[in-house]
């Protein structure tokens, strides 16, 4: 059953006392990082609807003047590398579509002071025709900067003067379940590789099933409780069947990770924190 | 939302502290609701900023390494003045969590009807957040054509970081 937010829902989160404590921002950053108009703070990270109520996001003007956001719902790609592919507007598949038309969210242009947080309010639009599964957008947030008069005075006569102006942003995935969804993963194919920046442990992710899975990766010695590595939020989404987990090595992780080693890919704590999937190697 | 009660404290106290604020509001009023979310923080600290270029008959490229805040001016062109790279820090991401940084391949600078393609890279394409600030560069290569006209070039890129 896709239940909808309606006025109703609404009205019950406004009269609820509501305690949102943001973690973990380091203090320290605040006053060594200069901060500039149009930088921002976004919590939480990731939004999951499954059609019961509501949410909201919050976003916090940290930079040192007024700024204006916009927030637009945008739609990505997981590659074969787990990294989010753009998606262009006509090339997007009816599921794509259909994540654009039942995220509802508002405002989607706000201007705040410096400190003032926002909350971004996200629901559902009913579309009970709409056929099980899962579907998402990414929801971006990002600043609109302020047009800077170009100095006529300043322009130079003779060369090129360059004015690029960041439009700069953080994105997080709004998924949206609706009816029976589930998924099951799993890990071969453990090996070393390597990127620009040196040696990788690598290992396939293989999905099944009509919804993403999200989680920590942990990676073990047999025997042994403490990992000697956890990566967190490692997604895994229904637009690809298979992916490629890729860890950079440090040379004393590099080490560590030679002979037999176990790699296990557990739910994220907040959703129950359950073993997906897990996979005994032996590296040389 | 506006009339909502609600309290969100940003930043301003230690992880400590936070967990000791939120139980004692909760046992204050009996309807409390206390959610802990994660939350992240992106703030540019420099400017992508090429100084200033001067073209020649010869085509050239300038080149700003996400290493280093030297540009490399090849034949063709004559820099004058600073350069420096653009500069971003992602703060506040929980420990262990894998954030993209996602920036385009290219945008075009244009001056009037004069324009010029920049060559976009950033120096990580993601990281792993170790619960410290992570700080990150954007540089680029700038195609200067022959006799490029003078002038002020404007433009803009996007940079977003990521959630998977």
């Amino acid at each position: 059953m896709f239940k909808l937010l309606g006025k109703a829902c609404w009205l019950t989160a406004l009269q609820s006392v509501k305690l949102a404590i943001l973690l973990p921002i380091s203090f320290t950053v605040a006053s060594t990082a200069a901060y500039a108009a149009g930088d921002l703070l976004i919590a939480p990270t990731r939004v999951v609807l499954d059609g019961r109520r509501g949410t909201e996001v919050i976003l916090n003007n940290i930079g040192n003047e007024e700024a204006t956001y916009r927030i637009t719902l945008e739609l990505r790609r997981m590659n074969a590398q787990g990294r989010l592919d753009d998606v262009d507007a006509e090339k997007a598949t009816d599921q794509e579509k259909s994540a654009l038309d039942v995220i509802r969210y508002a405002p989607r242009r706000v201007t705040l002071p410096p400190n003032q947080p926002q909350s971004i309010r996200i629901g559902l639009q009913p579309n009970e025709a709409l056929p099980d599964g899962e579907y998402r957008a990414h929801m971006l947030f990002r600043a609109i900067p302020k047009a800077t008069p170009v100095d006529a005075a300043a322009s130079p006569t003779e060369g090129l003067k360059i004015q690029i102006i960041p439009i700069y942003g953080i994105s997080i995935p709004v998924i949206v379940r609706k009816g029976n969804v589930s998924a099951t993963a799993a890990l071969a194919n453990v090996r070393i590789g390597k990127d620009n920046e040196g040696p990788t442990l690598e290992f396939d992710m293989n999905r099944s099933g009509n919804r993403s899975l999200f989680g920590e990766i942990h990676v073990t010695k047999p025997g042994v409780s403490e990992p000697l590595h956890v990566s967190k939020g490692i997604a895994i989404y229904p637009e690809i069947s298979r992916r490629v987990v890729s860890i950079p090595l440090s040379p004393e992780l590099a080490a560590q990770v030679r002979g037999d080693i176990v790699i296990s890919y557990y739910e994220a704590p907040e959703a129950g924190g359950g073993l997906i999937s897990q996979v005994r190697a032996v590296l040389p | 939302m506006l009339n909502k009660t609600k309290f969100a404290l940003l930043g301003v106290v230690a992880a400590a502290a936070m967990a000791s604020t939120g139980a004692q509001a909760a046992t204050q009023t009996a309807s409390a609701e206390v959610d802990i979310v994660a939350a992240v923080q992106l703030a540019q600290n420099d400017g992508l900023d090429f100084g200033v270029v001067a073209s020649s008959g010869t085509a050239g490229t300038v080149v700003l390494p996400t290493a280093s805040n030297t540009r490399v001016c090849s034949a063709g062109v004559t820099c004058v003045g600073t350069a420096l790279r653009g500069r971003f820090t992602v703060s506040g991401a929980t420990s262990g969590y894998v954030v993209a940084i996602n920036v385009p391949a290219t945008t075009t600078l244009t001056s009037g009807g004069n324009n010029m393609v920049l060559t976009l890279a950033p120096s990580m394409t993601s990281f792993s957040s170790t619960g410290a600030p992570q700080i990150f560069f954007v540089g680029g290569s700038l195609a200067v054509g022959a006799n490029q006209a003078a002038g002020t070039y404007t433009g803009s890129y996007n940079v977003s970081a990521d959630y998977q």
